[in-house]
């Protein structure tokens, strides 16, 4: 072989001898690869088994846990289920589905599922949805009330929708629940029905109460007004002195029917206010002067401390504000015994067209307990059960007092150091016009002169024969020419036939009352382009609705029984001069 | 050093020298592991820069351009054998700056004893800086491969090389 060849073979074989020994480095290696994939097998067997074993352990944790949550949800006396955004059930407590394996079926249906499978009309699943709907537009929770009927019996059921909300904020799940409100909705129409019962016989009462103090108003108000007639017509101190005595005893009963006729108008939440202008400082002084007899005789000083800010002329209501004064300078009275009583206001604010009083009623009387100022202001509620004995009274006036007060966004309390006095003291707004110049309505009516009145011929429709009398016995000191009619229809024939300068009518009167009187003319009026006749009601009812009541129905004003001389004269200064 | 890299280098010299230069730099090199060298062993790194010097002193060529080649030689290898590596890549800077945190990775799954050359990368406006920290300081291998990659994607870059430490561990690459 030549040199060459050989040392090429060589090459080769050492190139061979070279590969063989990779290959079986190669073979080695893959053969401890081979082995430690299969240890690595054997290791991965063994962790996924750890790891079922943990994820099986695991599960019956959490089964656990929820038997243990579901345990205690069955133990809720209502009806609860979770259900997807879809409306699918996730959950259901036994007592909403009682069949087990009903229940099971349900998971993962919805309403309209159960009700295919329970032939149950679809408009229940369809009632459903539509609460879903409300919670997913408004995002809130749903609630109504079911009305059931099974085997004859009523059944209430108290349902409420309230969504989850998943990080987004969106709506993840809803949980329903359930709770039987059988018993309490029965309950609740019953106590509705009791109490519905129990208002009926208090209005009843109430009701009642009012039309017999009515009814007993009239005669009063003739026996009061003929008593002022026989009083400037006395002539024997003796007899001056009984009739005072009459007319402070009719005063008081009429006093206190008004308090039971006031009273129930609240009780029925009829009361109004109206916003009139008035002067001021005359209700003050009238005030004072009610009072100032019964002062003077049993030696208290009733003085005033006014603040000269407050205007002249306010606005608001001026008969509730005069009744709460009657009242709470009457309650003062009837507890002092000496020493005196003060009214005092107080301007709190002012703005161009409103303004705030604050008024006192400030008395040295026997004081009330500080364990009973708070009683004061309720009803039938008086000091001590012996406080009506000794004092009189029905026990209403501070209740009206406080109604009155309250009603028009005012606030009254009392302050007092039993043995010393007592102070009333509340406030009220009143708007009023900075320009208002005092105009001719509520100009002082009494300081005119009403010898114009003589020869005026004056209309009078008056059924009961007493208030004729009273009236009649009122105007003919002025002398008018005075016809008196009984009923509207005769009164209707008088205005055919002539005119008058002046004609009141009795809002209440058999065959034909006041009110349709007075449109039947203002009809006729219209109809024959005539001139306004003068009208003016005269009713025994003082409340404003009924003021109102007979302006709209063409009345030009107003006179309350039993007629106030200061009032008449106002009437007959304002239609007659 | 992984088996592959030796195995592959065998290869290139067997194909461009031939089986004689081949059998003569193991024969003078007195390699512990005899010269035969499979894909999947590892063997010592003192056994590569042994046969670089040997094949450099017998071919003439400087050490430097033996590397440079064998890095070229290697991209191909790597792309026949890896395609997964290249699928999504469009462009080479994309795929250098997937050594070090995406392929590098996965080798290290494989072959947790691997010992690889870290390359870090940013880039700077239209050009790519690669820095080579390797102990093995081979850094004409990496040049090689990054050509061979630029080649690959009928890029035309340009390489600048800067030492940021004498000893050839820690090279900078401005490729643009």
């Amino acid at each position: 072989m030549p040199a060459d060849l050989e040392k090429q073979l060589k090459i080769y074989l050492r190139a061979v001898e070279r590969e063989k020994k990779a290959r079986k480095e190669a073979e080695r290696l893959l053969e401890d690869r081979a082995l430690e994939l299969y240890r690595t097998n054997i290791e991965l067997q063994e962790l996924n088994r750890s790891l079922e074993q943990k994820v099986s352990e695991r599960a019956r944790e959490i089964k656990k846990q929820r038997n243990f949550y579901e345990s205690i949800l069955n133990q809720v006396p209502a009806e609860i289920i979770v259900s997807d955004y879809n409306h699918n059930y996730i959950f259901i407590s036994e007592s909403a589905v009682k069949d087990p394996k009903l229940r099971e079926w349900l998971i993962g249906k919805n309403d309209f599922d159960f009700c295919r499978y329970r032939d149950y009309p679809l408009e229940f699943a369809q009632k459903r949805a539509s609460h879903y709907q409300d919670v997913k537009n408004t995002l809130q929770i749903s609630e109504w009330v079911e009305h059931n009927e099974k085997d004859g019996q009523e059944y209430y059921h108290l349902r409420r929708l309230v969504p989850l909300f998943n990080e987004q904020e969106d709506i993840e799940m809803f949980i329903g629940y359930s709770l039987d409100i059988t018993k309490s909705e029965i309950y609740r129409r019953e106590l509705v029905e009791a109490r519905d019962i129990a208002q009926k016989a208090t209005s009843a009462k109430s009701e009642f109460l009012s039309k017999i103090s009515h009814e007993i108003r009239t005669p009063l108000n003739a026996i009061i007004g003929l008593t002022n007639i026989m009083m400037n017509e006395a002539h024997h101190p003796d007899q001056a002195h009984y009739l005072q005595s009459m007319k402070y005893s009719a005063d008081s009963l009429l006093g206190i029917i008004n308090e039971v006729l006031d009273f129930s108008k609240i009780e029925a939440g009829k009361i109004t206010f109206e916003s009139i202008p008035f002067n001021f400082s005359h209700l003050i002084q009238g005030i004072q002067q009610s009072f100032e007899f019964r002062a003077n005789e049993i030696g208290i000083d009733l003085r005033t401390k006014l603040d000269p800010r407050i205007p002249r002329i306010i606005e608001g209501d001026r008969v509730k504000l005069n009744q709460i004064f009657l009242n709470l300078v009457g309650n003062a009275m009837k507890f002092t015994a000496k020493g005196e009583i003060i009214i005092e206001t107080k301007l709190l604010e002012k703005t161009d067209d409103f303004l705030k009083i604050r008024f006192a009623v400030h008395d040295s009387g026997i004081g009330i307990a500080a364990d009973k100022l708070d009683k004061v202001f309720e009803s039938f509620s008086q000091e001590g059960d012996d406080t009506t004995r000794k004092f009189g009274g029905t026990g209403l006036g501070l209740t009206i007092t406080k109604k009155f007060i309250e009603g028009q966004g005012g606030k009254i309390w009392v302050e007092s150091i039993q043995g010393k006095g007592s102070s009333f003291i509340f406030e009220l707004s009143f708007k009023y016009n900075a320009d208002h110049k005092e105009n001719s309505a509520i100009k002082q009516e009494w300081s005119r002169d009403l010898s114009m009145v003589k020869g005026k011929r004056i209309l009078v429709a008056e059924d009961n024969l007493m208030n004729q009398l009273v009236l009649q016995k009122m105007l003919e000191k002025w002398e008018p020419e005075l016809e008196m009619v009984s009923n509207g229809a005769l009164a209707l024939e008088k205005l055919h036939k002539s005119s008058y300068d002046l004609v009141f009518l009795d809002v209440q009167m058999p065959i034909k009352d006041g009110i349709s009187t007075v449109e039947e003319w203002r009809n006729h009026e219209a109809n024959s382009l005539s001139k306004r006749q003068a009208i003016v009601a005269l009713t025994a009812d003082a409340f404003s609705e009924s003021r109102q009541r007979v302006i709209d129905a063409g009345m030009d004003d107003f006179l309350s029984k039993p007629i106030e001389i200061s009032e008449l004269r106002r009437v007959l200064g304002k239609y007659l001069t | 050093m992984k088996g592959i890299v030796f195995s592959e280098f065998m290869d290139l010299v067997e194909e461009k020298f031939g089986l004689e230069t081949m059998d003569e730099i193991i024969e003078s090199s007195n390699l512990a592991s005899g010269g035969s060298y499979t894909a999947v062993g590892t063997y010592p790194h003192g056994e590569m820069v042994t046969l670089l010097g040997r094949l450099s002193e017998v071919t003439k060529v400087p050490a430097e351009k033996l590397l440079n080649v064998f890095g070229h030689h290697l991209f191909k290898t790597f792309h026949k054998n890896y395609p997964a590596f290249f699928t999504e890549v469009k462009h080479p800077f994309d795929l250098l700056e997937q050594i070090d945190n995406h392929i590098h990775v996965e080798v290290k799954k494989l072959y947790p004893d691997a010992e690889l050359p870290r390359f870090e990368t940013t880039r700077d406006g239209e050009s790519l800086i690669m820095i080579y920290r390797s102990e093995r300081k081979m850094a004409d291998l990496a040049i090689g491969l990054i050509e061979a990659a630029a080649a690959h994607y009928q890029e035309d870059l340009k390489i600048e090389t800067e030492m940021l430490k004498a000893d050839g561990s820690e090279v900078k690459f401005k490729i643009s």
